[in-house]
């Protein structure tokens, strides 16, 4: 582990050693993310792999560095300058974050990019036991290695079907290669030529069409045949089921759908599962509803959106009266229909 | 380009081509003929043939800027990183693998003005790393703006009636950092800046190379005329182990010393982690 001197140094630290082949990783909380976001974009275009765990406090700014928040989704996904695809992934649990920091690092190698794992306050702080299922291999690679054949004439951004290059590393023998931030040609060399920047940028985000046969498949509890889901990400999963058993024992039913995978998604299942809900409920611990706002423009849905920002937190009791009056609202509709 | 230019630029490849070091050579320089940047590019590649440094083992880690661009021109891996943060990509980059022979270029806007801030810790880490500063006392690649080591009074398109800040130097910052090789030398001296560059690589921990090296197109004060009007070789029985003394003379701005102002055997931050890990 290296104490760098800010978080622009941790970011670049492990870009630096994402570039020499090693799995490398930094954690921040909420400004920390502010000062990475050029390197991570240095990721995205350099296709060099990065994971990045933020445990997010409330904001903006210095925020409220003790208290819970679930704000910085829009960051995740869309800070730094740029067309910059990143993965983003969710923690739900203190067992997920174990597991999925394991996928996150399978994916950021074989995709050559930054993934940004959020966690939150609550996660951070708590202590559980759990068994543990995947132990951590040290030696674990999913890189993409050149083959004889690639290595005849290596570009170290070959554009593939699937937008992922062979990847050779410093100290291999068969090729030399830079990498910039620069936009570049397949051979690495800075290159602004428009046809170039198209075939690239398409190249950087193919790769997130390619990953979709990696993601797990989300989780989904609840009675199937409700009218009413849910979904939600991050720390409230567990809050929100407790909101969804309370409605139950009122006698009634409803279901949600979560998945680490913030992007990109397996979005058939989502599709599918909002396909078979006459409405669907929101909860998140932020103001503005960004985990809606994505949800919305991803699947053309129109949620209802609970807000949580900051202290708040998401109580199981108003999501459980929320589920209630929608029911409500449904069977009026249904009764004057 | 005008014809002249041309031809100066072929020349300047012709001499660079007559070395035993051209199989160093990438792609041809982008630099504007004559810019004080050519002269550390050919040291570097006569001390990579020096000290047999195999290519595939060859990281050169860069800023942004004219001196950004050194990982384009040489053969190697090359990692051409962002405005000011060469300096802690370069340690991710030496961490995950201590074998790689890992040099950092930057200019003086890169290096002690955006990125100044990581300076200090690498140094005082002895992150086994070359640091080469090629000092224009301008930003070179944005056309000609005050740097933080550009004179007090210099004019420009950000401190249009003369700058009114004091100039960092970058050798004495350097040595208080705890830099644990710290040198300067002047590109208009081919040999002086070979030298001190292989023997910047071959030290075991932080070496620092402070190269004045004049930006031709856009500086009007500092040039190669006069640099050369101030600049003076170390006195010769000076010896370079008493970092008191070498903060004096990198100091000094009449004259402004060349040379090799400190070199002290201290283990490298590998060899302190390697001590560590050695325990379990
Ligand atoms: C974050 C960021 N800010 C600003 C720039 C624009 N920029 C590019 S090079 C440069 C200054 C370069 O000066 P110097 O480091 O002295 O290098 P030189 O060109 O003189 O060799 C600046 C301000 C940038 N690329 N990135
Ligand atoms: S602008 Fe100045 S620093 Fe840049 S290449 Fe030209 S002479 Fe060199
Ligand atoms: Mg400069």
């Amino acid at each position: 582990m290296l104490q760098a001197e800010d978080e622009i140094a941790a970011s670049g630290a492990v870009l630096g050693a994402g570039f020499a082949g090693k799995r490398a990783m930094t954690s921040t909380s909420g400004p920390g993310l502010s000062l990475m976001s050029e390197m991570i974009n240095m990721g995205v275009m350099s296709e060099i792999p990065m994971v990045i765990a933020n445990v997010q406090r409330g904001g903006p700014s210095t925020g409220l560095p003790t208290k819970v928040e679930q704000s910085d989704l829009n960051i995740a996904l869309y800070g730094g300058a740029g067309d910059s695809p990143r993965i983003v992934m969710a923690a739900s649990s203190n067992r997920e974050c174990y597991t999925g920091i394991q996928l996150a690092f399978d994916l950021a190698e074989k995709y050559q990019t930054p993934v940004i794992f959020l966690s939150d306050l609550f996660l951070g702080q708590r202590t559980v036991i759990n068994t543990i299922e995947r132990k951590i291999d040290r030696n674990r690679s999913t890189r993409v290695v050149p083959t004889n054949g690639d290595l005849r004439v290596y570009n170290r951004f070959q554009d593939t079907e699937t937008g992922v290059s062979p990847w050779l590393i410093p100290g291999e023998e068969g090729a030399l290669y830079s990498v910039t931030g620069l936009e570049h040609s397949e051979t690495g060399n800075p290159n602004f030529a428009a046809d170039v920047h198209l075939k690239m940028t398409d190249k950087r985000f193919r790769k997130f069409e390619a990953m979709k046969a990696d993601l797990p498949t989300p989780r989904v509890f609840g009675d199937e045949d409700a009218d009413i889901g849910l979904t939600c990400w991050g720390s409230p999963v567990g809050a929100v089921f407790e909101g969804m058993e309370i409605a139950r024992e009122t006698g009634v039913k409803s279901k949600m759908i979560t998945s680490i995978m913030i992007n990109p998604q397996p979005e058939e299942f989502f599709q599918a599962f909002f396909d078979s809900c006459r409405k669907i409920i929101i909860p998140e611990m932020n103001h503005q509803g960004q985990y809606a706002a994505l949800m919305k423009s991803r699947y053309l849905i129109r949620p209802v959106e609970m807000h949580f920002p900051g202290v708040k937190q998401v109580s199981p009791r108003q999501v459980a009266d929320k589920i209630i009056e929608v029911h409500h609202e449904l069977t009026a509709e249904a009764a004057s229909a | 380009m005008s014809l002249l230019q041309k031809r100066r630029v072929l020349e300047s490849f012709e001499r660079a081509r007559a070395t035993k070091a051209r199989k160093h050579r990438d792609s041809l320089p982008t630099w504007c003929p004559g810019c004080g940047h050519f002269t550390p590019l050919q040291g570097l590649y006569e001390a990579m043939e020096t000290l047999k440094i195999p290519v595939k083992d060859f990281v050169l880690v860069s800023g942004i800027g004219c001196s950004g661009r050194f990982p384009f021109f040489v053969r190697g891996f090359g990692l051409h990183a962002l405005h000011g943060r060469a300096i802690p990509v370069a340690t991710g980059v030496k961490l995950a693998n201590p074998d790689l022979q890992v040099v950092v270029v930057g200019g003086d806007g890169d290096g002690v003005g955006i990125g100044g801030g990581h300076l200090p810790h690498a140094a005082r880490s002895n992150f086994d790393i070359t640091y080469l500063l090629l000092d224009n006392a301008i930003y070179g690649l944005t056309k000609g703006q005050t740097s933080p080591t550009s004179p007090m009074g210099m004019v420009s398109g950000t401190s249009p009636y003369g700058n009114i800040s004091k100039p960092l130097n970058a050798s004495t910052l350097a040595l208080a950092y705890g830099a644990t090789f710290v040198a300067r030398v002047f590109s208009q001296e081919r040999d002086q800046v070979t030298e001190m560059i292989t023997k910047a690589i071959a030290h075991k921990g932080f070496s620092f190379l402070h190269v004045l090296s004049p930006c031709v197109e856009f500086h009007k004060t500092v040039t190669y005329e006069s640099v050369k009007e101030e600049v003076c070789l170390l006195p010769a029985d000076y010896n370079a182990n008493d970092r008191a003394e070498a903060l004096v003379l990198a100091e000094s701005a009449e004259p402004v010393y060349t040379g090799l102002f400190l070199e002290e055997k201290s283990p490298s931050y590998h060899e302190r982690v390697a001590e560590i890990t050695s325990k379990f």
